[in-house]
């Protein structure tokens, strides 16, 4: 038997295991009566849906890696793989991975992110960024400009067809158009670093990919706040609501301020205590580097800061300035990334909803068409298309 | 917000414990003593849980049950790793012999024991509820905690052949209370009215559909393993995937995810090659975290409001430890020694008396992962009453070895574990014969 | 400064790239040893010694097991192995090399180098 038949054969033996266990009668109560113990305590059994996670979680890893492995004996990306898998499985086609369960695996979501983050700001080193700035600069900037370009009045003129022919005034669908722009410049740092790491691309190209996407990221969050500012009272006036939450400049710049600040403070903390520890202690990172990016996490979200941006930060700062104390931290990151992003991009796949891709799906190749390339020119356009050809939308969390 | 600082509040402490500074205190008799049954992380889990201070509070004690499934795989899993044939062939018989009499013995005597009082403190409940807690407190009972630093005295050849003799039949134990408590603790379960009652039908089918997805399991560990090869990462999540999977869909079916985990590690021990030995060693080096961040999950869970029957029932497990299990295995241990060992040369012997005699009054760790999974297949408050009397037998039977630790403290470099004569026609290097099951 | 025998170089008291240290290599990792011991061929590195050992750690757990008793008995676990050998400086660094580029640092196995003073038996 060739190999890439054992791994189908292996990823169907994941998935009829779990169908099996899913179909065999009895197991976990579904409803939630009220029972009673031996000594007469009324008690409600766990939900079906919290029992069922680890089982959910198990199939996501072992199904979305061997599916991966399988697509990378085909020369398909891995990525896409997972995507597809996760879809496959969810609550749109197979439903293995119920939707009582997806809510559970949240917790995977918040570790991707920071994790992801953080080994991208690992990549990222300052000597190269500063020969390649002004590459960095005119890419971002010339992308948003052909996109803006091509797709504000795509948008504008096909109105009825995108369902925005309601709006009447002219600022109105302009403000669309430009959202519509912003978030198909939008590339998550997730996917080019899981790219960048499925095909061991290492280089300038790379790490203009890399730079370009994080650069724009942080631009992002600047002219997604305007936006949604600027967008927040015409629609109200469309709409004749009295316009909630008009602000003035001043109050936008410094909310903006203090956003990106302490996002970069939190970064800088975490990549202090990560140092610190990698001096002094050194020992289980495996454990460490889950716990540090979990904090980043959950110290973001209470503090309304940005953990991406955080943990970007923290990366950057361990990479460039503690580089030496930090190579064992990112060796960690690198064997803990294969099972996050396993489990990231299949359950992003297992939440894309089938039926409105179904009714959507004649936009998405208008904006992909328009949407983001971090190509160079002349010989590195070849390596361009295969870190292109992994890149799709996915991921709830991207700023 | 509050369930993620519950995560990080038990890693912290977790890591803590397994610090280079905390393995420095553990060098202590009296420390290890003391923490090896893991009841200072189950007090920690206790304090921090809704029952005293409520950092954690009961809505975040849920959403862990992911976590507690998965950590009660991975022992189930570390314990069926260790089934592997070549190394029991090796193993003495008298390993077997003493684990084998300390399970009838045990199921004799505390089964009896848990029956009986079990019935005084629930005396309207059917037989069928009662069950599956006498299940489990028979099942605790089973085995003994493996350390043994605490009680060893001297390093004599005799003292480390009883270290071993405690360790491997302790372990033999361990295997055989993990499957007791899969086969028979859902032999009663709840019908579609929700009273319990007998389907030993039900336990039938359900000991052939664990063995089957364990076996599958097993199977697909096997290839994933040889793909995975030596690349860490990939071992990580086959190891991460496969524990979660079989101890997931055990828990999803109303069985026991850690024989399903045992069973599935006891296939792929016996099929599966170089790339299992990574593996092994990828899980044994987190054994003590898994153990420490386990038993304080268990301490959070369990109430702590058991009252004045629960505290008899659990004083009464621990004195019958103390009375029973100690001759027990002594007499089966001395028994068995001089008649398991084959061969021409005089038969390398147990010291005449050794504080290592007692280990086996220590209740083992095992029994808190059973208590979980006993809160984990029905999340009652009699279940979790259950948990804080095993918890508490625990603490109990460690107590007086506290005392003894300190006593063997004292005695080290005496050489009190008093070496037998040596007999008169011993051929030379008789006594040295070497350490770790080599009496073939 | 020590002496070392051998050339004049190392008289003057230099670092001779021909000088003799004593190469001792910590591999805790069975599964990749065998991979170790091709790449030291490769190198040039023929004659070496190899004691089994057993880690610190390994005593450590040895008498505390939790749930895995008879893990103590199963060699993989308990054992790592020792290498040593006396080359030249060059050699040793050719290895260091090796070691550093060609191992992530979770399979890099702990190796030192301590400058010979004298030696005798050595073939070359």
């Amino acid at each position: 038997m060739t190999e890439r038949l054992r791994l189908l054969v292996a990823a169907i033996a994941v998935v009829v295991f779990t169908l099996f266990v899913q179909r065999w009668p009895g197991g976990a109560v579904d409803s939630a009566p009220i029972l009673t113990d031996a000594m007469g305590n009324p008690f409600t059994p766990s939900p079906s849906g919290i029992l069922d996670t680890a089982a959910g979680l198990g199939l996501l890893l072992l199904g979305a890696w061997l599916f991966g492995r399988l697509a990378a004996g085909v020369r398909l990306p891995k990525i896409s793989a997972y995507l597809v898998f996760g879809a496959l499985i969810g609550p749109g086609a197979l439903d293995l991975v119920t939707s009582e369960q997806l809510p559970n695996l949240r917790l995977i979501d918040d570790l991707a992110i920071a994790l992801i983050a953080l080994t991208a700001g690992g990549e990222i080193e300052y000597r190269l960024l500063r020969q390649q700035a002004k590459s960095v600069t005119l890419v971002a900037l010339g992308r948003a400009v052909v996109v803006f370009a091509v797709l504000t009045p795509t948008i504008i003129l096909a109105k009825d067809f995108f369902g925005f022919g309601l709006m009447e005034t002219v600022q109105a669908e302009l403000v669309i158009g430009l959202l519509v722009a912003l978030f198909a410049t939008a590339t998550s740092p997730a996917v080019v670093i899981a790219t960048l790491a499925d095909l061991r691309a290492r280089g300038p190209m790379s790490q203009l990919s890399l730079s370009v996407t994080v650069l724009w990221d942080l631009v992002l969050v600047v002219l997604f706040a305007v936006l949604v500012a600027i967008a927040g009272p015409i629609f109200a006036r469309e709409l004749g609501h009295a316009s909630a939450g008009m602000h003035d400049e001043g109050w936008l710049i410094v909310a903006l301020a203090k956003k990106l600040g302490g996002s970069f403070a939190l970064g800088a903390v975490a990549g202090l205590g990560l140092t610190w520890y990698l001096r002094r202690v050194k020992a289980h990172l495996p454990i460490v580097v889950v716990l540090a990016c979990f904090a980043i996490a959950i110290i973001a979200d209470a503090l309304h800061l940005k953990a991406l941006i955080a943990a970007l930060v923290a990366g950057l700062l361990l990479r460039n300035i503690w580089e030496e104390d930090s190579e064992p931290l990112f060796e960690t990151v690198e064997e803990l990334s294969l099972p996050v992003y396993c489990v990231f991009f299949a359950v992003a796949g297992a939440r894309i909803d089938l039926a409105l891709v179904e009714h959507l799906w004649p936009a998405a190749p208008c904006s992909r068409s328009c949407g983001p390339r971090s190509c160079g020119s002349g010989p590195a356009r070849g390596r361009c298309s295969r870190v292109s050809r992994g890149r799709s939308r996915c991921g709830s969390r991207h700023p | 917000m509050k369930f993620f600082l519950a995560i990080l509040l038990i890693v912290t402490i977790a890591l803590l414990s397994v610090s280079a500074r905390f393995f420095r205190f553990r060098r202590s008799r009296i420390v290890v003593a003391l923490v090896s049954g893991g009841w200072l992380h189950v007090l920690v889990g206790v304090l921090i849980g809704p029952e005293v201070i409520g950092a954690v509070e009961e809505g975040a004690l849920a959403k862990l049950t992911p976590l507690l499934v998965i950590g009660l795989g991975w022992i189930g899993m570390t314990i069926g790793l260790q089934a592997r044939r070549e190394v029991l062939r090796e193993l003495p018989r008298s390993l077997f012999a003493c684990a084998a009499v300390d399970v009838a013995s045990s199921v004799v005597v505390f089964g009896l024991l848990s029956w009986l009082i079990l019935g005084m403190w629930m005396p309207d409940a059917p037989v069928a509820a009662r069950w599956p807690g006498a299940v489990l407190l028979t099942t605790a009972s089973i085995g003994w905690l493996l350390e043994t630093r605490s009680l060893r005295a001297s390093s004599t050849p005799a003292a480390a052949r009883l270290a071993l003799c405690v360790r491997g039949s302790g372990a033999l134990c361990a295997m055989a209370a993990v499957l007791g408590f899969g086969l028979l603790a859902h032999a009663s379960s709840r019908g579609p009215d929700g009273a319990l009652s007998f389907h030993w039908g039900d336990a039938v089918v359900m000991a052939s559909v664990t063995a089957l997805l364990a076996v599958m399991a097993g199977l697909i560990g096997r290839f994933a393993l040889r793909l995975a090869g030596g690349d860490r990462s990939e071992l990580l999540l086959v190891f991460l995937g496969l524990v979660a999977l079989v101890a997931g869909s055990a828990t999803s079916l109303g069985y026991s995810p850690m024989l399903a985990s045992a069973l599935a590690g006891a296939v792929m021990a016996n099929l599966a090659g170089p790339a299992l030995r990574r593996f092994e060693r990828f899980i044994l080096q987190a054994e003590y975290v898994v153990a420490s961040l386990f038993s304080i999950l268990a301490g959070m869970l369990l109430d702590v409001h058991i009252g004045l029957a629960g505290v008899g029932l659990a004083a009464a497990l621990a004195g019958a430890r103390l009375l029973v299990k100690a001759p027990v295995f002594a007499f089966s241990a001395r028994r068995q020694w001089e008649r398991g060992i084959p061969g021409p040369a005089p038969a390398p012997t147990l010291p005449e008396s050794s504080p290592l005699f007692l280990a086996p009054i220590r209740q083992a760790p095992l029994a808190i992962a059973l208590g979980v999974a006993l809160v984990l297949s029905e999340a009652s408050p009699m279940a979790r009453k259950l948990l804080g009397v095993v918890v508490l037998t625990g603490v109990l039977t460690s107590a007086p070895m506290v005392i003894a630790a300190m006593r063997t403290g004292a005695r080290t470099g005496r050489a009190d574990d008093r070496e037998p004569e040596p007999a008169q026609d011993a051929s030379p290097g008789a006594e040295s014969a070497p350490e770790g099951g080599a009496d073939r | 400064m020590s002496e070392t025998a051998g050339s004049s170089a190392e008289q003057a008291g230099g670092l001779s790239p021909n000088g003799r240290v004593l190469l001792v290599m910590i591999a805790s990792d069975h599964a990749m040893f065998d991979d170790l011991i091709t790449a030291l061929l490769d190198i040039g590195l023929t004659g070496a010694t190899v004691i089994e050992s057993r880690g610190m750690g390994s005593i450590l757990r040895e008498e505390m097991p939790i749930f895995a008793g008879l893990a103590a008995l199963i060699p993989e676990h308990t054992g790592s192995r020792v290498l040593i050998s006396v080359t030249t400086r060059e050699q040793a660094q050719r290895v260091f090399r090796f070691l550093e580029t060609e191992l992530k640092v979770a399979n890099r196995p702990i190796a030192v180098t301590v400058p010979v003073e004298l030696a005798v038996g050595l073939l070359r």
